[in-house]
């Protein structure tokens, strides 16, 4: 059973390790690319697990993830850019921004009583497309010609650019998930899963619904807008073509999707496990299939792992350790691939695949070659063991 | 004053496009509770083959939509077949159809790269004519989409409301047990009315094909005024889709006109807003399908 | 003071009149009976009272305090709660989680830890401990609807509304139904029951109170109020009652 002690003491030792990353791949001399891989997987980390806190907990599909994390880099970007602001200053409007728009469309969507969740699903998907045309008109905003971010100046004490770049996106995520697992574990949590299973129903035993949704969109907003704070320094040239288009609140649906929307941790799994492939699919030059994979496996997922791979994981731990260890032992020792990342990523398809065979064939090995109870499933994880 | 006098002649007959481009999501939210967001990609993928087919083998490309409205009316047919077996729920429907989406553009774009593509002036003897009526043009792709959306939803009126078809459409939009249990197979209906919003889909894409140059970014900038059709229009309401459809066009055309041309989505955005904030029913109710 | 007034309230769905000007009262401790043919409004009433739906007119006064426009959130913590004609339990989660829930926020808004010891005691006040932590899906309807009782009894409701909560089960569950009622009545519960199954309403009921097309036709003691021509006349004009 997993005590909240535990759980804090697992965040404190990813955080440390992590921390020290950019230090140990100086002294090794390792290609800096890892530490910039690590700077993407954390923002991609963060905003699937603030967009699930409201999706999977509460079952509000939001397409509006881009409007968030657009609001977040363009406060950031006008702040610093255009008003010479101090970036630490910015970066918590950008949050603040984020978190205005978000409570602003919950106002008015979740007062809606017939078909609210669909409703609020296309509101979102509009409000992206409004805030970009609004930035394309507004020459205060953005105007059609973007906004220069380069030497963005940080405080002296967060050390060189790089490094301080990277460690910020790691305290970003860090929060982003330390809040989800927080809200994952408690009444907020339990009352936005009653909300998913049947509103009138929750509302009827006394969940402040309208409360809760507005509680977990602006959780979504707030650090999806925080974490695109972050991700404006280091891309130089703000535009709303590259700020305002598909890539985030699909990528965001999908890592959820496939980690899974009823767990904290699973837009974690899915977040990493999607980047790194996009991200090896890219190196290799095909950008082009990459959306049509992306496309592809987010059909396949919805339809066939149901409650997410992380769930699977849990249950079959034994198995994702073995076969994680083993494939990355093999291809890192015999030097398949090029990259670590590559034999990361070699590692992870091994994984999934083990994961996907479904659980009547599951069972049916299991139970020849001796067995591996699956454990009790996760929620009463909380329930029973929870310390608080 | 002339100006504005034209954009909204423009606009109306825009609004009939839109209309048409909305009847196949629309019918599949109104009858079968699916947000079918890979429509978007049926009517690109339409216009790109209604252009692909002109310039290969030289012919009209208004004859194109012998070949592609059967072609996706197949697609429809075999998407909903396929949601049927996958037991594709609504809440799932919009991540499955939105992946679909994504598949058919990204397969769009590898074919024929990202670059515009338009008919041509020597294949395509209807963009840039216009049939004048005073001073006032009404461009021949657009009125083309505006007569074919009149028809469209006047014969699709109709049948929803007198034939056996249409009625069965309409009870099993508000109850598909019950339907069943009066004789009806919710199945069957679904799988020819998914046809039948694919048939309208192609159908809109020849227009677009026939009226500008095609990139596949397209399909993105349609979401917008799709949606506030559809919802202003009200779910599976036809003759309602191509009212809203002339009511959005006129107000992005005169919002282009007086404020600029990148007034026009701000305002189609506002509009799907407020409908689906105030009027989330839409306007003509009476006759919608649930 | 009367534990609930119902005062002149009314209801339409679009052209349909489902409740037209009906007033009537609970007295604290009792079990009241509403009945009357299809379509007369009863289930329109509970929803109403529970807040699922505000009325268009009149007024609701629980303790004295006015309801009439209270959400339904507000109107579960001040004590009301009710069950569903067709169960509906939280899918997603156990037995014991839905009843967790219940606790959370209900009156007594217990932490996730107490909440989880507390649904204890109703999962054996409703029989269903042995299956307090299986799938949804593997609970008879029976269990489903106990299920429905104890949630609804987390709350720690002083009025339980309970919406046909026999339909569909057969005659050795009925009487177990009826006991349970009885043993939560027994804690000092206000039990507002609808029901089509009469000999049921009749024997459990302190009084009935009889709807008929959105009016109240009649009300008081069982045997007055079923041999009064008008309720006769209401049932027998359209539909028997249920055995």
């Amino acid at each position: 059973m997993i005590s909240r002690a535990r759980v804090l003491l697992g965040f404190l030792a990813v955080a440390v390790v992590l921390f020290f990353v950019p230090g140990i791949q100086e002294t090794l001399e390792l290609p800096r690319f890892y530490v910039i891989f690590l700077f993407t997987s954390f923002f991609w980390v963060a905003q699937a697990s603030s967009w699930n806190v409201l999706t999977g907990f509460s079952g509000y599909f939001s397409f509006g993830q881009g409007a968030w994390y657009g609001i977040g880099v363009y406060t950031v970007a006008i702040l610093t850019g255009k008003h010479g602001w101090s970036f630490m200053t910015a970066l918590p409007m950008a949050g603040l921004a984020a978190l205005l728009g978000g409570l602003a469309v919950g106002f008015v969507a979740f007062r809606v009583r017939r078909l609210s969740g669909e409703i609020f699903a296309l509101t979102t998907l509009a409000i992206a497309f409004v805030l970009a045309s609004l930035a394309r008109i507004t020459t205060a905003i953005d105007g059609g010609t973007g906004i220069f971010m380069t030497g963005t100046p940080i405080p002296e004490w967060l050390g060189e650019y790089n490094t301080a770049m990277y460690r910020m996106m790691l305290v970003a995520m860090l929060l982003t998930v330390f809040t989800a697992y927080l809200v994952h574990d408690s009444r907020l949590g339990w009352g936005l899963f009653s909300i998913r299973d049947d509103e009138p129903v929750a509302g009827g035993l006394g969940v402040p619904v309208f409360r809760y949704k507005m509680t977990a969109l602006g959780i979504n907003a707030f650090f999806a807008g925080l974490v695109g704070g972050v991700w404006a320094l280091q891309l130089g040239f703000v535009t709303i073509d590259d700020v305002f288009n598909i890539r985030v609140p699909l990528f965001v649906i999908l890592m959820s999707v496939l980690g899974g929307l009823t767990h904290w941790m699973g837009p974690v799994v899915g977040a990493v496990i999607i980047y790194t492939f996009s991200d090896r699919l890219n190196s290799a030059g095909l950008t082009d299939v990459n959306q049509m994979i992306v496309g592809t496996l987010l059909v396949v997922l919805a339809l066939a792992v149901r409650e997410g791979i992380y769930i699977r994981m849990r249950e079959r731990w034994i198995t994702t350790l073995v076969t994680f260890g083993v494939a990355m032992a093999v291809s890192s020792i015999f030097d398949l691939a090029g990259s670590l990342v590559t034999d990361f990523a070699f590692a992870l398809l091994a994984t999934i695949l083990m994961m996907m065979v479904p659980d009547s064939v599951w069972r049916r090995i299991r139970r020849r070659g001796g067995s591996e109870p699956p454990e009790a499933s996760p929620k009463m994880d909380q329930l029973a063991g929870a310390e608080s | 004053m002339d100006l504005l006098a034209q954009g909204i002649v423009t606009g109306v007959l825009i609004g009939g496009l839109y209309a048409l481009m909305s009847l196949g999501v629309s019918l599949s939210w109104g009858a079968l509770k699916i947000i079918n967001l890979a429509h978007f990609s049926f009517i690109l993928l339409s216009a790109y083959l209604v252009y692909q087919l002109t310039i290969t083998f030289g012919l009209d490309p208004l004859l194109m939509t012998l070949a592609v409205v059967p072609l996706f009316f197949i697609f429809g047919v075999l998407m909903q077949m396929f949601f049927h077996w996958a037991k594709v729920d609504e809440f799932k429907s919009l991540i499955v159809t939105f992946g679909i989406f994504i598949i058919l553009q990204s397969l769009t774009q590898t074919f024929w790269s990202a670059d515009f593509r338009r008919i041509g002036s020597e294949l395509n003897r209807y963009e840039g004519n216009s049939l004048f009526i005073g001073d006032i043009a009404l461009p021949i792709p657009s009125l083309l989409a505006f007569i074919a959306a009149l028809g469209i939803a006047v014969t699709m009126s109709f049948v929803l409301s007198r034939t056996y078809f249409g009625k069965a459409v309409r009870a099993v939009a508000q109850d598909a047990e019950m339907a069943r249990a009066y004789g009806v197979d919710p199945n069957r209906v679904a799988v020819l009315l998914s046809g039948l919003s694919g048939a309208f889909s192609a159908m809109a894409g020849v227009f677009i094909a026939l009226g500008q140059a095609i990139y596949p970014g397209l399909a993105v900038s349609w979401f917008g005024v799709v949606f506030s059709v559809v919802i202003l229009g009200g779910l599976g309401n036809t003759v309602g889709a191509l009212t809203a459809g002339v009511i959005v066009g006129v107000a992005a055309g005169a919002a282009a006109v007086i404020w600029g041309p990148l007034a026009a989505p701000l305002v189609t955005f506002i509009i799907l807003i407020a409908a689906l904030l105030f009027r989330p029913q839409g306007l003509l109710t009476s006759r919608s399908v649930a | 003071m009367s534990l609930l007034e119902v005062e002149g309230v009314g209801k339409r769905f679009g052209g349909v009149v489902a409740l037209d000007g009906v007033s009537m009262s609970m007295n604290e401790g009792e079990i009241l009976g509403l009945v009357g043919p299809n379509g007369s409004g009863k289930s329109t009433l509970i929803n109403i009272l529970s807040g699922f739906y505000p009325a268009d007119s009149g007024t609701l006064r629980f303790r004295g305090e006015d309801i009439t426009a209270s959400p339904a959130h507000r109107i579960a913590s001040i004590g009301v709660a009710r069950t569903y004609q067709i169960p509906r339990p939280f899918d997603t989660m156990t037995p014991r989680e839905n009843i967790a829930v219940s606790y959370m926020f209900g009156q007594s808004r217990h932490t996730l830890v107490e909440a989880q010891r507390s649904a204890q005691e109703w999962l054996e006040f409703t029989g269903l401990a042995d299956v307090a932590d299986t799938g949804i899906g593997e609970l008879t309807l029976h269990q489903l609807k106990f299920l429905e009782l104890a949630r609804a009894l987390a709350t720690q409701p002083s009025l339980l509304l309970l919406d046909e909560v026999l339909a569909g089960l057969n005659p050795s569950e009925i009487n177990a139904s009826i006991e349970m009622i009885r043993r939560i009545h027994e804690r000092g519960i206000t039990i507002l029951i609808v029901e089509h199954v009469v000999r049921v309403v009749m024997a459990l009921s302190d009084r009935l109170v009889v709807l008929n097309q959105g009016q109240v036709i009649s009300e008081g003691v069982p045997e007055q109020v079923m041999t009064d021509p008008a309720v006769v006349a209401a049932y027998l004009g359209e539909k028997r009652p249920g055995a």
